[in-house]
């Protein structure tokens, strides 16, 4: 028990760090690619998840930012 | 209801122009005094001068008084106005050209002027054009009522050089410029200035030094963070947050990746300069020598220590401090104005408007001028009588407010000069003559300065002078200058009085032909003596004038040239008395004195005889009318009241302005100066104490006894007086200049004769060698070429003459 503590303690300040200073991670839908494949294979389109970037911010950063937003005035 | 052409400046017929015509349009420009629009504005007026009334802003001010209420107005009200849309304040429209005929319409205070004549006369006031159809024209002329134009029909065209014609010429060169002195004065101010700024900087270097090696640490490392932050561009890292926060990818790419290439290049740079420095540092330490390294090393450290001080505190000081100076603004004076606790300011200042500003409040000499127009029916007077108030409003020192009348403007125009420092107690200027220099008395003399610090000076020649003052006002100080100015002339011959015995003319009694001084008869009997002698020579002065030839005496006055032939006896002669009071109320003597002065006064201004009367009681005993009435130039420094100010300066100087009466008792050498210049001004008398008059008078007696002309009194001669006679070796110092060695016997007698001809006509230079045997002069052989042929004759060496009147006047008693 006293391990599994101490492995998501670590995991946390990872994931935290992680966040800090990489706030993006790959798009999941596209891979990173900003485009997405169509299921015949042939053309594809943009992803519009990440916008064609290919980069989602990280959902611990938007937990952040949100909580900020809430509050902090303005 | 009185008629408003009365209100305002007397002699214009009509309230001013920028008033009668709200039409924007129309409205004449401040300052340019014309107006700019085709039409012409308003009702005709004579006086087109609208830069001195209409205010610089161009709104219409129009005090309460000047609306015209008549009946008829509700008549008019809520008619369509074409003046519709303009300012409509109460009475800002009141355009006071109609008086009305009987008791029917007048201009509507709510709808704006009426320009024409209401009724069936189509007479325009204006010059705009009748408009037929006009509301108000027909709303009249259903009344039946007539007002009558009561202006003038005229233009007001104003071309730019009629206004040019009115205005005051600037000098084309400022003062500095064309004084040497003052250039003198400007230009030792400057040298004084940067010498003083840098003798405070060079006594603090060390301190300086020591400051910024203090500093230099902390400098480094804002160097050193500074350069961290430039080569990561620490400063892209706000807006590359906040693109995190807005999830926006997109731009963060942008600016991540601008990022990435600052972050190369500032690098690249960062490395090679760094390279670069440490192979200059190593070599330099080989090669330099160690002078160079101590160099570059204070400079390091002056430049990490600049970079390290805090934004607030500086390095050095400031090495003159500048006194804090409130500007002088035109709310500040209108406020100050308004607390006089005057009806009509207050009036005028309640509505907000009424007190005007024809020129901008500029710097003027050491302080602030400000040009007023004050409110309708309010004069400068009444703003004299107020300057205490006055500086209390202005919340300055009494002795920096100096309200004044604008001498060619109107009654209500106010020139308001505010100084930064309090004219009692700023450095009095010293005077030009001190310490060398001499006048002449043909030329205006420096007396003082005016409480804008420029030199004020005082014509002599032609003219009477008359002080007065309460005791302790400073009337004896500026008499002194006066005199010592006069001493510095060697042509003048100089009379000094004292009735009151302090002695404060005494350093001049060296250089005086006659002096006396003090309260009792004697003082009084030698000035009477001098004063009749003075009426005699007048008219031997007359005579000798009348004799002159026309070409030599263009003028039937004395001139400089005249002045300077020392035989014709022309020379200015100065008759200063002080506390002339006791002269004048003098039980024997007074009324001869009174007319003596009188006729001094009156007939010896043109022969060379000036009159310097100074008296601490002017009334009607003490100064006789004929006096006071007559004299040109008068100096009131602080008097009780009215009547007093008015004797010296004048009847009617109090009703005009001029109050003397006004100064405070710290205010000692200041006084109104009425006569010197064009315009009466406020001067403050040059500070003379008695060491330094002492010393100016050494130099006058230098120069007098260089040009032969000390006589009487100063070289121990008794007073000219029926039975004592005069000593001759002194006459003969007299007549045989200091810059002749010796001269001829034949000449010094003629010069004898002409110098007392009572006494030494028909000497001979037999006469003379008997004369001053017995006193131990021969007379010696002087040969001189005349015409080529060498002539000898029987003469008087002046340094035997010298030396003998010298031990005579040790031997006899002193005066």
């Amino acid at each position: 028990m006293a391990t599994l503590f101490i492995f998501l303690f670590f995991f946390a300040v990872g994931y935290v760090a992680r966040c800090a200073l990489r706030p993006w991670k790959p798009c999941p839908h596209c891979q990173g690619t900003g485009r997405v494949a169509s299921r015949t294979g042939r053309g594809g389109h943009l992803c519009h998840r990440c916008d064609a970037t290919g980069l989602r911010l990280r959902s611990g950063r938007k937990a952040w930012n949100t909580y900020r937003r809430l509050t902090r005035d303005a | 209801m009185s008629n408003d052409r009365h209100e305002g400046t007397g002699h214009r017929p009509t309230v001013p122009p920028g008033w009668l015509d709200p039409d924007p349009d129309n409205r004449t420009l401040p300052f340019l005094g014309r107006n700019t629009s085709a039409e012409p504005v308003t009702a005709g007026r004579p006086d087109t001068d609208t830069s001195s009334d209409s205010p610089p802003d161009g709104r219409p001010d129009a005090p309460a008084s000047a609306v015209v209420h008549l009946s008829g107005v509700r008549t008019r009200r809520g008619l369509p106005s074409r003046d519709s849309g303009t300012d409509r304040r109460p009475g800002g429209g009141n355009n006071g050209t109609t008086v009305p005929a009987g008791t029917g319409t007048g201009p509507d205070p709510d709808t704006g002027p009426v320009r024409t004549v209401a009724g069936n006369q189509p007479v325009s006031v204006s010059g705009t054009p009748d408009r037929p159809g006009d509301p108000d024209r027909a709303e009249g002329a259903a009344e039946g009522d007539a007002p009558t134009p009561v202006d003038p029909p005229g233009t007001d065209r104003t071309t730019a050089l009629d206004v040019a014609r009115r205005g005051t010429r600037r000098p084309v060169l400022p003062a500095w410029l064309l004084s040497v002195a003052e250039f003198r004065a400007a230009l030792r101010w400057v040298a004084g200035h940067y010498a003083h700024t840098v003798a405070f900087h060079g006594v603090r270097l060390p301190v300086y030094a020591g400051r910024l090696a203090l500093r230099s640490p902390r400098g480094a490392w804002r160097s050193a963070f500074g350069t961290v932050r430039w080569i990561w561009d620490l400063e892209g890292v706000p807006v590359r947050l906040a693109a995190i926060r807005r999830e926006d990818a997109d731009t963060y790419l942008k600016l991540a990746r601008q990022r990435d290439a600052r972050v190369r290049a500032r690098t690249a740079v960062a490395v090679v300069t760094a390279v670069g420095s440490v192979a200059a540092f190593g070599t330099s330490l080989a090669v330099a020598p160690t002078w160079a390294l101590w160099t570059v090393g204070a400079l390091g450290l002056a430049v990490f220590g600049r970079i390290g001080s805090p934004a607030d505190r500086p390095i050095t000081g400031p090495a003159v401090v500048a006194p804090q100076v409130q500007r002088l603004t035109a709310d500040v004076v209108v406020r100050a104005l308004g607390a006089l606790g005057l009806a009509e300011i207050n009036k005028a200042v309640g509505k907000g408007q009424g007190i005007t500003f024809p020129a901008p409040i500029t710097r003027d000499g050491p302080g602030w001028r400000a040009d007023v127009d004050l409110p309708f029916g309010v004069t400068v007077t009444d703003i004299l009588d107020r300057r205490e108030r006055l500086a209390s409003g202005l919340r300055r020192p009494v002795g920096c407010v100096w309200p004044e009348p604008a001498p060619d403007a109107h009654a209500g125009r106010l020139v308001l000069w505010v100084g930064d420092l309090d004219m009692a107690r700023s450095r009095p200027v010293s005077w030009p003559l001190v310490e060398r220099g001499t006048t002449d008395l043909f030329e205006p003399v420096p007396f003082g300065t005016d409480p804008r610090g420029r030199a004020v000076n005082v014509p002599l020649m032609y003219t009477n002078v008359l002080i007065g003052a309460m005791p302790g006002a400073g009337k004896t100080f500026a008499l002194r200058v006066l005199l010592l100015a006069a001493a510095l002339d060697p042509t003048a011959e100089l009379n000094t009085f004292e009735l009151k015995g302090s002695g404060d003319l005494q350093p001049l009694e060296r250089v005086s032909h006659t002096y006396a001084s003090g309260p009792d008869d004697g003082a009084v009997t030698a000035v009477m003596d001098t004063l009749r002698a003075a009426v005699g020579d007048l008219e031997t002065r007359a005579r000798t004038l009348a004799g002159l030839p026309r070409e030599v005496c263009p003028e039937n006055k004395v001139t400089p040239s005249l002045a300077r032939r020392r035989h014709l006896g022309l020379f200015p002669k100065i008759i200063a008395i002080d506390e002339c009071q006791e002269l004048f109320s003098h039980p024997r003597h007074g009324r001869e004195a009174a007319e003596l002065c009188t006729t001094i006064i009156k007939r010896g201004r043109a022969l060379g005889v000036i009159l310097l009367l100074a008296t601490q009681r002017p009334d009607r005993d003490s100064l006789p009318t004929g006096v006071s009435s007559n004299v040109g130039v008068r100096f009131a420094l602080r008097v009780m009241g009215q009547i007093e100010n008015d004797m010296i300066l004048g009847t009617s100087a109090y009703r005009n302005g001029l109050r003397a009466s006004t100064f405070t008792p710290r205010d000692t050498g200041i006084g109104y100066l009425v006569g010197a210049g064009d315009d009466p001004q406020i001067t403050r008398t040059a500070y003379v104490d008695s060491p330094t008059a002492s010393r100016i008078v050494h130099r006058a007696r230098a120069a007098r006894t260089a040009a032969g002309t000390l006589t009487g009194h100063a070289i121990g001669d008794s007073p000219v007086r029926p039975g004592s006679g005069p000593s001759v070796l002194d006459d003969l110092l007299t007549v045989l200049p200091a810059h002749r060695a010796k001269e001829w016997s034949e000449t010094l007698v003629e010069r004898l004769a002409e110098l007392r001809p009572d006494t030494y006509t028909g000497w001979t230079p037999e006469t003379l060698a008997a004369t001053l045997k017995p006193y131990g002069i021969d007379t010696v052989q002087i040969g001189r070429r005349v015409n080529g042929a060498v002539v000898n004759r029987r003469g008087i060496v002046r340094a035997h003459l010298a030396a003998v009147a010298a031990e005579h006047d040790r031997q006899r008693p002193a005066c």
